[in-house]
């Protein structure tokens, strides 16, 4: 392994109140890594992700992006992080309804000074590959749950960042098509490294990724090898 | 499943009579098919030759029901080595995954890590299945899909057994 | 909300006719030929105008909220007719509490509105009583009008009205919306380039005033599609593009404000440019000169007492110079006509004329002639002039001179002037009664101040500050119009703005999640709110400044329409829109907390 991880969190506690979310979690993701993240319901999965994409800052630990503390950064530089550098899709409610699902992917390229046609030339790519160009020019408000989420997964890796966070990224998908989003993220694995961090509660989403990662009650359990 | 190893383990928890043993396997595994008394004395005879059990009391009388066994440390560890080792993801032979399981839970066994190893090797085959599907052809994807949805619903269960295991050692233990 | 607005809206129109009413017990006699009542109509109208546009907002916002939980009453099995009927009563009784509280609460708004000061008008709370048929009345109407807005819309497709609400694009406006607004542009147009002043321009006038406003009315949709194309165009300005296509998914709601605030703007800026042709009377300007220059007031005095009250009245504290000079009258007998006894003649240079009269115009030394129009039949007549009226007959003290030729034009003076330089003037004038005009520092006091000295008991203002008064009260009222219409407007607005915003939170939070900078999500919320606000201001500015230059233009007049309260109002719109933005930015982007990301 080199030296420096693409992301690196160290004894990352998150608590709201009573309720400990997330306790002394350790994670390493390098290029090219593929990662599930599964666990019951309530576990703490989300807010690690949150905690590793820099949204919320840990209680206790740090994580580590690209040789930066994030705890270090302000807000602003975050979001730029997180814009060049990360794509993150949520399951619902992250597209901007009155866009249409094109605009909606536009959205990082334009933001980080890409030209109009070419943004759109790309976020037309994008969507292609996931199978919902048809429904490109139409209002994020006025299509399918999971055209949707689809484009929001566009949205992730149609500026090609170093890491993608998706937290249920197929959560309102059939199984087919959630073959296809993750088609499009693996690839994205194996051509460009980037590393991928799925939460996710379908094995056969998780079985696309190379490595398991569980949590119960906020900690992230031993591989199950070295249980025993 | 393997019924032999599900007696050897019922005997664990105390020396019984084939008769006891019985009674014990049809209250937990044998929801479906009794088991017959025949197959128990075959195998209780098999334990004592191959010295996984021995006999600790005959009562008075004749035939095998006299007998009461008890397992040998050889026996413990052939149990272990049976609850432990995860079976290959074999479509149609995760059956012994319950057994197991049910046999972990009574004998005070980590049962998460049978679910955690069963998983894991699921997980191995569900990935090799995935990378085949990647380039395989319409008529092989079909196969491997279908394997992947089985193994799939395998997986399921072992997640819910998971959260239940809390309540099921409860119930178990309850039982012994 | 619903309650609020009722509320807000109930103690406005209360408000208003509590001093309306005030007014008319106070000042009986302007209420004489209808006018002041058709003026507080149209006031009231205005206002409701804007308390129906807010009833509507905030009504239709909570329809939206209501629908969602009514939905799971259709679920159990309710009608679709009863469900309105609960959605009505759940309006109902919002909007009448708040209502009825603002009538509780009306009594103790009676001080402030007194302390309130319109002009030089003000209202005594104890007159400030709307009267008890408008105490019930008006929360009654508030209350029928909010139900009827908020909930018979939805009847047109209550069960559509959740997908609507998200779903279904807004039909593009149709392009025929701008033909009234053009019509009514090229009607105006006409009058201006016509300057006609009989009665059937007036009726063409009045038809292209009335096609502006209403033309504008029509055009809003456009004008609001017109805006967020616009702004989808400008490039890949990431803030335009979100601002733009909201603005386009969902117009609905700022095209209600939006109509509402510019029908007001329009209503007052044309109301203005009427109260600029009361400003341009020359009693009018002649009187805001003594309020802001100097004041002028004046007698006559017999030549025995002018030097010495002269003096006095110069000692008096306020006054700067005090002009006196000879007054000559008519010989009554040598007139066939008694009417040209009542003709009197100064004896001054035109300089003298001048510091009496700074309006003196085209006066000619050495020559005799007349203020304004020519009083004598006969140009060549000859005309005896005494010191005094009924001055016994005697050559030494009176002359004749011939009847004045020619004319000139003055305010405060009028009569013949008689040059000084003539022979024998100098004798009569010197026992001739004299006028006498004081001049002062600026304001209403010089009476008074006068009279409190003792000297000049019945000198008086040259002009009726009444005049003043009434139009600066007209103009006071349009102004505070003004501010109540921008109120309300801007507060719909506001309410609908933060609405919209915070129903927009999730959605917010996740683009920042996914890495949208803060700063990009801030401007184009700026933009949203910005944008309609001021092109709409511009656009009811610019029409309504249009619409009173039409009716200045009317009868060639040569009056332009005043810029003061057009850049005024575009101020304070400018300024209102730039609150409302900040609230709504407030209201949208604090950091990002656990429990937002919860949103997700
Ligand atoms: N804002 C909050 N305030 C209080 N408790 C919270 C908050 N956010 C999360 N929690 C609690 O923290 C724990 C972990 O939540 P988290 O969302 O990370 O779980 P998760 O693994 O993503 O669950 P799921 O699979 O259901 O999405 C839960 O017990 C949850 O109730
Ligand atoms: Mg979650």
């Amino acid at each position: 392994m080199s030296a420096t991880a693409l992301v690196e969190a160290r004894g990352l506690s998150v608590s709201y109140g009573e309720t400990k979310a997330v306790r002394s979690a350790d994670i390493r993701l390098d290029a090219g890594d593929r990662v599930a993240l599964m666990g019951a319901s309530g576990s703490g999965k989300s807010t690690l992700l949150h905690c590793l994409a820099g949204v919320l800052p840990p209680d206790e630990g740090e994580v580590w992006f690209e040789g930066q503390r994030l705890n270090t950064l302000r807000d602003g530089q975050r979001s730029d992080l997180r814009l060049r550098r990360m794509g993150v899709v949520f399951q619902f409610g992250d597209l901007v309804p009155e866009l249409t699902l094109v605009e909606n992917v536009m959205l990082p390229l334009l933001l980080t000074g890409q030209r109009r046609d070419q943004a759109r030339r790309a976020a037309m790519d994008a969507l292609d590959a996931l199978g919902v160009a048809a429904v490109a020019e139409r209002r994020a408000g006025a299509v399918s749950g999971g055209q949707a989420q689809r484009a929001a997964v566009a949205r992730a890796v149609v500026h090609e960042p170093a890491v993608i966070f998706a937290d249920e990224p197929t959560g309102s998908l059939d199984t087919v098509n959630a073959e296809a989003v993750l088609d499009v993220l693996v690839s994205l694995a194996t051509d460009r490294g980037t590393a991928l961090l799925v939460v996710t509660h379908d094995h056969q989403v998780a079985s696309h990724l190379d490595r398991l990662v569980t949590m119960r009650d906020g900690a992230i359990l031993e591989p199950a090898a070295a249980r025993r | 499943m393997s019924t032999s190893s599900v007696l050897l383990s019922l005997l664990e928890r105390s020396p019984a009579h084939g008769y006891t043993l019985k009674q014990d396997f049809d209250l937990h595994f044998g929801q479906r098919r009794p088991l017959a008394f025949g197959q128990v004395y075959q195998s209780l005879a098999r334990f004592e030759r191959d010295g996984l059990a021995e006999v600790v009391e005959v009562g008075p009388g004749a035939g095998p029901e006299r007998k009461r066994y008890q397992i040998t440390p050889d026996g413990v560890t052939v149990v272990d080595r049976w609850v432990y080792t995860p079976q290959d993801p074999d479509v149609f032979a995760t059956s012994s995954l319950f057994a197991r399981v049910s046999v972990a839970l009574m004998s005070g066994r980590l049962a998460e890590s049978v679910l955690d190893e069963q998983r894991a090797v699921h997980m191995e085959r569900m990935r090799a299945l995935q990378q085949q599907r990647r380039g395989a052809g319409p008529a092989e994807v079909l196969s491997v899909t279908y394997e992947l949805a089985h193994l799939d619903a395998d997986l399921r269960w072992i997640e819910d057994s998971g959260k239940r295991l809390d309540a099921l050692r409860a119930a178990f233990g309850g039982a012994s | 909300m619903v309650a609020l607005a009722g509320a807000a809206g109930t103690l406005t129109i209360l408000s208003v006719l509590a001093v309306a009413a005030a007014d008319r017990e106070l000042n009986p006699g302007r209420y004489g030929d209808g006018g002041m009542d058709r003026m507080v109509t149209a006031i009231v109208a205005i206002i409701a105008l804007q308390v129906a546009g807010l009833a509507a907002v905030t009504g239709r916002l909570s329809a939206v909220m209501r629908a969602r939980r009514l939905s799971n009453l259709r679920l159990l099995g309710l009608s679709a007719g009863r469900t309105r009927l609960v959605a009505a009563t759940e309006v109902a009784v919002a909007a009448a509490a708040g209502s009825i509280v603002a009538v509780a609460v009306f009594p103790a708004m009676r001080p402030v509105l007194a302390r309130l000061r319109v002009g030089e008008q003000a209202w005594p709370a104890s007159a400030l009583d709307p009267g008890v048929l408008a105490l019930v009345a008006v929360p009654a109407l508030v209350t029928a009008a909010t139900v009827a807005l908020a909930v018979l819309p939805e009847q047109l497709g209550s069960r559509q009205a959740l997908s609507q609400s998200r779903q279904s694009e807004a039909p593009a406006p149709a392009w025929w919306r701008v033909i009234p607004l053009l019509l009514g542009v090229g009607v105006c147009l006409y009058v201006q380039i016509a300057r006609r002043g009989d009665e059937g321009a007036a009726n063409i006038m009045l038809a292209g005033l009335l096609l502006l406003g209403a033309g504008m009315v029509l055009v809003v949709p456009l004008f609001v599609q017109f805006v967020a194309a616009f702004m989808l165009r400008a490039g890949r300005q990431v803030p335009l593009l979100l601002a733009g296509r909201r603005l386009q998914a969902q117009p609905a709601a700022v095209n209600r404000v939006i109509t509402g605030l510019l029908l007001g703007l329009f209503l007052v800026v044309g109301a203005r440019a009427v109260v600029v042709a009361f400003e341009n009377t020359p009693q009018y300007r002649a009187a805001a000169r003594q309020l802001t220059e100097e004041q002028r007031v004046g007698t006559t005095l017999p030549a025995a007492e002018v030097d010495e009250v002269a003096a006095r009245t110069l000692a008096v504290p306020g006054v700067r110079q005090v002009i006196t000079y000879p007054i000559l009258t008519t010989a009554c007998d040598d007139f066939f006509d008694p009417h040209h006894c009542r003709e009197i003649a100064i004896v001054a240079t035109c300089a003298q004329l001048a510091a009496i009269d700074p309006a003196v115009e085209g006066c000619r030394d050495g020559e005799v002639m007349a203020v304004g129009s020519l009083p004598f039949k006969a140009a060549t007549l000859a005309i005896t002039w005494m010191p005094q009226r009924n001055f016994a007959p005697d050559p030494a003290y009176s002359i004749t001179v011939s009847a004045p030729q020619d004319t000139f034009t003055a305010s405060t003076i009028y009569g013949v002037v008689i040059p000084p330089s003539l022979p024998q003037v100098a004798e009569i004038a010197s026992i001739a009664d004299n006028g006498i005009v004081v001049i002062g520092d600026p304001g209403r006091d010089l009476e008074q101040r006068l009279r409190d000295a003792g000297v000049l008991p019945n000198a008086h203002s040259h002009w009726d500050m009444a005049d003043y008064d009434f139009v600066a009260t007209l103009r006071s009222t349009v102004y505070t119009v003004a501010a109540v219409v921008m109120g309300l407007g801007l507060l719909a607005f506001a309410i609908a703005a933060i609405d919209r915003a915070i129903a927009r939170r999730r959605e917010l939070t996740s683009l920042r999640l996914a890495g949208i900078p803060a700063h990009t999500l801030r401007r184009s919320q700026w933009v949203e709110a910005l944008v309609p606000i001021a092109g709409g201001a511009v656009l009811a500015i610019a029409l309504g400044h249009f619409a009173g230059a039409t009716y200045l233009a009317f009868g060639d007049t040569d009056l332009a329409a005043p810029w003061e309260p057009t850049l005024i109002l575009a101020a304070a719109a400018a300024f209102g829109g730039v609150l409302i933005a900040a609230l709504t930015v407030v209201a949208t982007t604090q950091p990002i907390t656990s429990e937002t990301i919860r949103f997700e």
